[in-house]
C-alpha cells in the first residue's frame, strides 16, 4: 500500500546523516554539530481544510526512543516520589503540596507547562490534578500521563518518551521527531516508516491528503521523501 | 480506570424524565478544562498504539471504519456477556467484507445483527469532502452497547437506558451520516427520526432501505436485518440475505412486533445558528416552555471542528426544552480527537446563555469498552 519506496527512504536517511556527521561545512553543505541533531518528519498535506474538516489527533509508540533527553516531571505522591528519586537517571517530580503552591496561577503553570516535555502523574492524583492545576497544562496540550504503582517507573518513562503525537492545528503543516543523528541507520527507518504509516492511517484521505513529507536534522538541510 | 480514591463530588441530579440510568461513576459536569483534562489523562492511561500497528488497517486513525469498501457488511457479535461483575469479553465486533464468515464461538448463546451499510466514497474523497458520508467507528461501538444491552438485560443490571421508557420514546438524532444507528436503534424505542444536511440523508434513505428499514408510513414487511438464535443454520441464513437483498430471511417470530420506522427530517445546523444570530428575539421565543417533540436529542460523534461548535448548540438548544410536563435531554456522544476542539465546546455549552444546562458524564462502565480495549470516546447527557 506504501507510496513510498523503502530504499528512497533510505537513502534520504544515508544523505542526512553524513551530511550531519562531516567534519567541515564545505564538502556537502553538512556539519557535525556540537550535539545531537534531531530528526525531524516534517508533513504538508493537500485536500484539507482544517477551518471545516475532521481534527485528527492520535499518538503511536515508535519502536526506538526519537528522543531520549526529553524532559519529563511526575506529578507525585508520596510513593512515587520515592520510586523517582530511585531511578538510575532521577526524575523530576512535583508533589501535591508543590502544585497547591502554584495557587492555580496562569504563569506559574504556564512556566511548568514549558519547562518539562512531557508529565506522569500517580494514578491515585488523577481527580485532583486538572483542579490543582485548570487549564494550565491542557493548553499545551500536555496532559499527564498516569502511572500506576504496578507499573515500572522506568520503563512508563521511556514508554512516553518513544511515544509521538500527530495533532493538526489550524494550518496544513506538522512536524514530529522521529530520531537524532546517533541512531542507527535502521532504527531511524523504523522509526521513519511507522510514523508515516501510522500518519497515512489518520487522514480522511489517506495518500491524497499527503503533499509532501520530509526529514529534516536539526541544523542540516531538509530530504524530500515525497 | 479504576481510581482507587474519587474525592467526594456533587451527587448527581436525576435525570428529568428518567431515560438514562446514572450510575455512581457518573460524574457531574462543572468545568470545561477540568472535564477534558480528566478524559485525557484518563485516555493516556492506556498504552498508545504500539509497533505492531496494522498498517493496512485503516480502522484505527480518524476513526472511520473504512473508507475502501463502498458498502460494508457488519455482523455486531451480541455474544452474550458472562455473568456480571465478570469484564465483558465475549463479543467484537466483526468487519468483514462479504463472503468472509467465521464461526462465531458455539457454546454460549449467539445472536447477531446483521447489517449493512452503504457509503459514499465519492463524497468522501472529493474536494468538498463530506464527513458524513462513511461510517464512524463510535456509531457502531454505540449501537453494539445499547444492542448488547437490550438483548441481554440480565447481565447489564445497569444498562444506560430505562427499557421501558426508552420503548416509548421518541429520539431525534443530529448528524445522522450513513444511517446506522437509525438502522439499529429505531427498534428500540418509539419513534426515530433521523436528521442531517439534505444531501447526506439520501445516504440514510438508502441504508434504510437496504436493511428493510421503513421510511415514515408504510409497515414493514420484509426486513433484512437478520436476527436469529445461534443455531446451526445460522451461517447459511446469513449468506442467503446476502444474494438478495431486500429478501433475506427476517425471523418476525424471534421479535414479533418489530416495525421499524424512521422519520427523516432535513435539520441545517448552520441555518439554525443565523436564525439565532440574526432574530435572536424570535428564536428565544421559540424556545418557551413548549412540550418538546423529542424526548431524547442524540448526537453521535458530532463533534470535530471549531466551526460546527456553535451551530450544534444552538441547534441542542432549540430541540432541548424545559416543558411544563418534565423537559427532555440531549445525549452527546463524542471520540476523544482533538482536545481543544472539545474543550471549546464543552465551554460553550456550559455558558450558553440558554442554559443553564446541567451535564453529567456517562460512567465508563455505562458506555462499556471498544472491543474489549478501553473506549476513546465519552458521552455527556445535558438538559436545561
Amino acid at each position: 500500500m506504501s507510496k513510498l519506496q523503502a530504499s528512497s527512504v533510505r537513502g534520504s536517511i544515508k544523505t542526512l546523516l553524513a551530511q550531519s556527521s562531516l567534519e567541515t561545512h564545505k564538502e556537502a553543505g553538512g556539519k557535525k554539530r556540537n550535539f545531537v541533531e534531531t530528526i525531524e518528519l516534517q508533513i504538508g498535506l493537500k485536500n484539507y481544510d482544517p477551518q471545516r474538516d475532521k481534527r485528527f489527533s492520535g499518538t503511536v509508540k515508535l519502536p526506538h526512543v526519537p528522543r531520549p533527553r526529553m524532559q519529563l516531571c511526575i506529578l507525585a505522591d508520596a510513593a512515587d516520589v520515592d520510586r523517582a528519586k530511585q531511578l538510575d537517571e532521577e526524575l523530576p517530580f512535583m508533589t501535591v503540596e508543590d502544585l497547591k503552591k502554584l495557587n492555580k496561577n496562569k504563569k506559574l503553570v504556564k512556566k511548568l507547562a514549558q519547562k518539562y516535555d512531557a508529565f506522569l502523574a500517580s494514578e491515585a492524583l488523577i481527580k485532583q490534578i486538572p483542579r490543582l492545576l485548570g487549564p494550565g497544562l491542557s493548553k499545551a496540550g500536555k496532559f499527564p500521563t498516569p502511572v500506576s504503582h504496578s507499573e515500572d517507573l522506568q520503563k512508563k518513562v521511556t514508554e512516553v518518551r518513544s511515544t509521538i503525537k500527530f495533532q493538526l492545528k489550524k494550518v496544513l503543516c506538522l512536524g514530529v521527531a522521529v530520531g537524532h543523528v546517533d541512531m542507527e541507520e535502521d532504527q531511524i527507518m523504523q522509526n521513519t516508516m511507522l510514523a508515516i504509516n501510522f500518519l497515512i492511517s489518520l487522514l480522511k484521505k489517506q495518500w491524497q491528503n499527503i503533499q509532501s513529507l520530509t526529514i529534516k536534522s536539526t541544523m542540516g538541510k531538509p530530504q524530500r521523501l515525497f | 480506570m479504576a481510581s482507587p480514591s474519587p474525592p467526594p463530588s456533587t451527587p448527581i441530579p436525576k435525570c428529568p424524565n428518567d431515560l438514562f440510568h446514572f450510575d455512581d461513576q457518573c460524574v457531574l459536569v462543572e468545568d470545561a478544562d477540568e472535564e477534558i483534562m480528566e478524559l485525557y489523562m484518563s485516555l493516556a492511561s492506556t498504552s498508545p498504539e504500539t509497533t505492531k500497528l496494522a498498517i493496512d488497517d485503516d480502522s484505527g486513525g480518524l476513526g472511520f471504519l473504512n473508507s475502501n469498501e463502498s458498502i460494508l457488511e457488519i455482523t455486531i457479535d451480541l455474544t452474550s456477556p458472562p455473568p456480571f461483575n465478570v469484564p465483558v469479553n465475549g463479543g467484537s465486533v466483526n468487519l468483514k467484507e462479504r463472503g468472509q464468515k467465521k464461526k462465531p464461538p458455539q457454546n454460549r448463546s449467539v445472536d447477531n445483527v446483521v447489517v449493512r451499510v452503504q457509503q459514499d466514497l465519492g463524497m468522501l474523497k472529493s474536494q468538498k469532502g463530506d464527513t458524513g458520508s462513511v461510517l464512524w467507528r463510535s456509531s457502531l461501538h454505540l449501537s453494539t452497547q445499547l444492542l448488547r444491552q437490550s438483548t441481554y438485560p440480565t447481565s447489564y443490571p445497569r444498562p444506560i437506558f430505562n427499557s421501558d421508557i426508552l420503548g416509548k420514546s421518541s429520539i431525534l438524532e443530529l448528524g445522522s451520516g450513513t444511517g446506522l444507528l437509525a438502522v439499529l436503534l429505531s427498534r428500540l424505542c418509539g419513534r426515530y427520526t433521523s436528521s442531517d444536511r439534505l444531501e447526506n440523508l439520501k445516504l440514510v434513505k438508502k441504508n434504510c432501505e437496504i436493511n428493510g428499514i421503513v421510511i415514515e408510513d408504510g409497515s414493514v414487511l420484509v426486513s433484512n436485518i437478520e436476527k436469529d438464535k445461534g443455531k446451526e443454520n445460522r451461517l447459511s441464513k446469513v449468506k442467503s440475505s446476502e444474494n438478495r437483498p431486500g429478501h433475506g430471511h427476517s425471523k418476525m417470530t424471534t421479535i414479533p412486533e418489530i416495525r421499524p420506522k424512521v422519520v427523516l427530517e432535513e435539520i441545517d445546523w448552520i441555518a439554525i445558528s443565523q436564525e439565532r444570530k440574526s432574530h435572536p428575539e424570535r428564536w428565544s421565543s421559540s424556545l418557551a416552555e413548549e412540550n418538546p417533540k423529542y424526548d431524547l436529542i442524540l448526537a453521535v460523534d458530532c463533534i470535530y471542528n471549531e466551526y460546527l461548535v456553535q451551530p450544534l448548540i444552538d441547534t441542542l438548544a432549540k430541540y432541548c426544552k424545559r416543558g411544563k410536563g418534565g423537559g427532555n435531554i440531549v445525549w452527546v456522544v463524542v471520540e476523544l480527537r482533538s482536545s481543544d476542539v472539545l474543550t471549546l465546546f464543552l465551554e460553550k455549552w456550559l455558558t450558553d446563555p440558554s442554559g443553564p444546562w446541567t451535564i453529567v458524564r456517562l460512567s465508563e462502565k455505562l458506555m462499556g469498552h471498544w472491543d474489549d480495549k478501553k473506549a476513546r470516546w465519552v458521552g455527556w447527557v445535558g438538559w436545561r
